[in-house]
């Protein structure tokens, strides 16, 4: 065989090699709005609340979906529904079917004492009848919150029913697996979560 | 002598009644929630054409038991709602409440709220002028 041929063979088997293996690499997901903890995700420690339909809601029973929490309260009148909103506007941004089977919203009360279970399905699938809300005591709570970085207190005022709830705005991201796995903090933008919702669920 | 009187009385008088507070309140609007929400927000743009600063120091409406003035704000990572005394409207300036902002917090519906209905509000001015506005109830 003569040296060109050998060198131009050589070349075309290890560009061949080089673009197989750029190709096969797995291409980093563009993400734009959430804090992705990737290869650092934390398995969600054990904690028991209950659904608006009576069922437990605890790391078993979350297994299999992906879950998008929002921490918040029913007696709150601009925040949180605006929150409501712009999560339904971002579910409508969401496109592919198979994505939106494997996602679930869920609106967890951290005002337990005045968030009664028929008040939050009311509440909740007022926006969206496939959006989830759950509850608990506050201890029950605070393991869940504690976990994922949410603040939250309640703002005491002189008369005992009427008060106010600070809290994060963030919403926090559980894989199928239950593990805590991402933050998208406030401002929301509703395209910016669907577009990367779409992304983590489909890679 | 009495016309003059009677014509001093009527600009004396015109002039009490044009102590309005020449704020014009625009596209207001309440965001509905489920009937087990015992409050509302309102929203809308407040514009101030004139040269002097004006305050809106309390507010009622005749379809809530209360109306307070409050704003939203993130502090330390968190959400809170901050009760205002007033609402300030500088000189020749238009100011917005609008969801995560300031707001108008509606307390205790009298009636329950359709989607589509009025709902009328009084403010009261620090120069004690009033002014009437309707809020719409929107989705």
């Amino acid at each position: 065989m003569n040296k060109p041929l050998i060198i131009i063979t050589s070349l075309a088997i290890v560009l061949g090699f080089a673009s197989a293996l750029f190709l096969l690499k797995p291409k980093p997901v563009q993400l734009q709005a959430v804090t992705w903890l990737g290869e650092q995700a934390k398995p969600l420690p054990v904690f028991e609340l209950i659904d608006h339909n009576n069922k437990p809601f605890n790391n078993e029973t979350i297994k299999g979906k992906w879950h998008l929490m929002f921490f918040g309260y029913t007696n709150c009148p601009d925040i949180c529904p605006d929150t409501l909103t712009m999560l339904v506007n971002m579910v409508d941004q969401i496109k592919d079917e198979k994505v939106l089977e494997q996602l679930q919203i869920t609106f967890i009360s951290v005002d337990p004492e005045r968030d009664s279970m028929e008040k939050m399905k009311a509440y909740v699938t007022y926006f969206n009848k496939d959006f989830m809300s759950a509850r608990a005591e506050i201890d029950s709570v605070n393991t869940l919150t504690d976990a994922t970085g949410i603040l939250h207190y309640i703002v005491k005022s002189k008369d005992e029913d009427v008060y106010e709830v600070a809290h994060s705005g963030s919403l926090i991201l559980v894989d199928p697996q239950s593990r805590f796995t991402g933050v998208f903090s406030s401002p929301h933008d509703s395209s910016k979560i669907a577009h990367d919702l779409t992304a983590l669920i489909n890679s | 002598m009495k016309k003059i009187l009677f014509l001093v009385l009527l600009v004396v008088s015109s002039t009490a009644f044009s102590q309005s507070s020449n704020v014009q309140f625009i596209d207001g609007w309440i965001k509905q929630l489920p009937p087990v929400v015992p409050m509302r927000a309102g929203y809308m743009k407040i514009k101030n054409d004139t040269d002097q600063p004006m305050e809106i120091t309390a507010l009622q409406s005749n379809a809530f038991e209360t109306v307070e003035m409050h704003e939203t704000k993130m502090e330390d990572g968190m959400m809170k709602m901050i009760e205002l005394h007033t609402i300030k409207l500088p000189a020749q300036s238009t100011v917005e409440l609008k969801p995560g902002g300031k707001h108008l917090m509606l307390i205790a519906p009298i009636q329950p709220l359709q989607i589509g209905g009025k709902v009328q509000v009084i403010a009261t001015f620090s120069n004690e002028a009033t002014q009437s506005f309707e809020l719409v109830v929107k989705k």
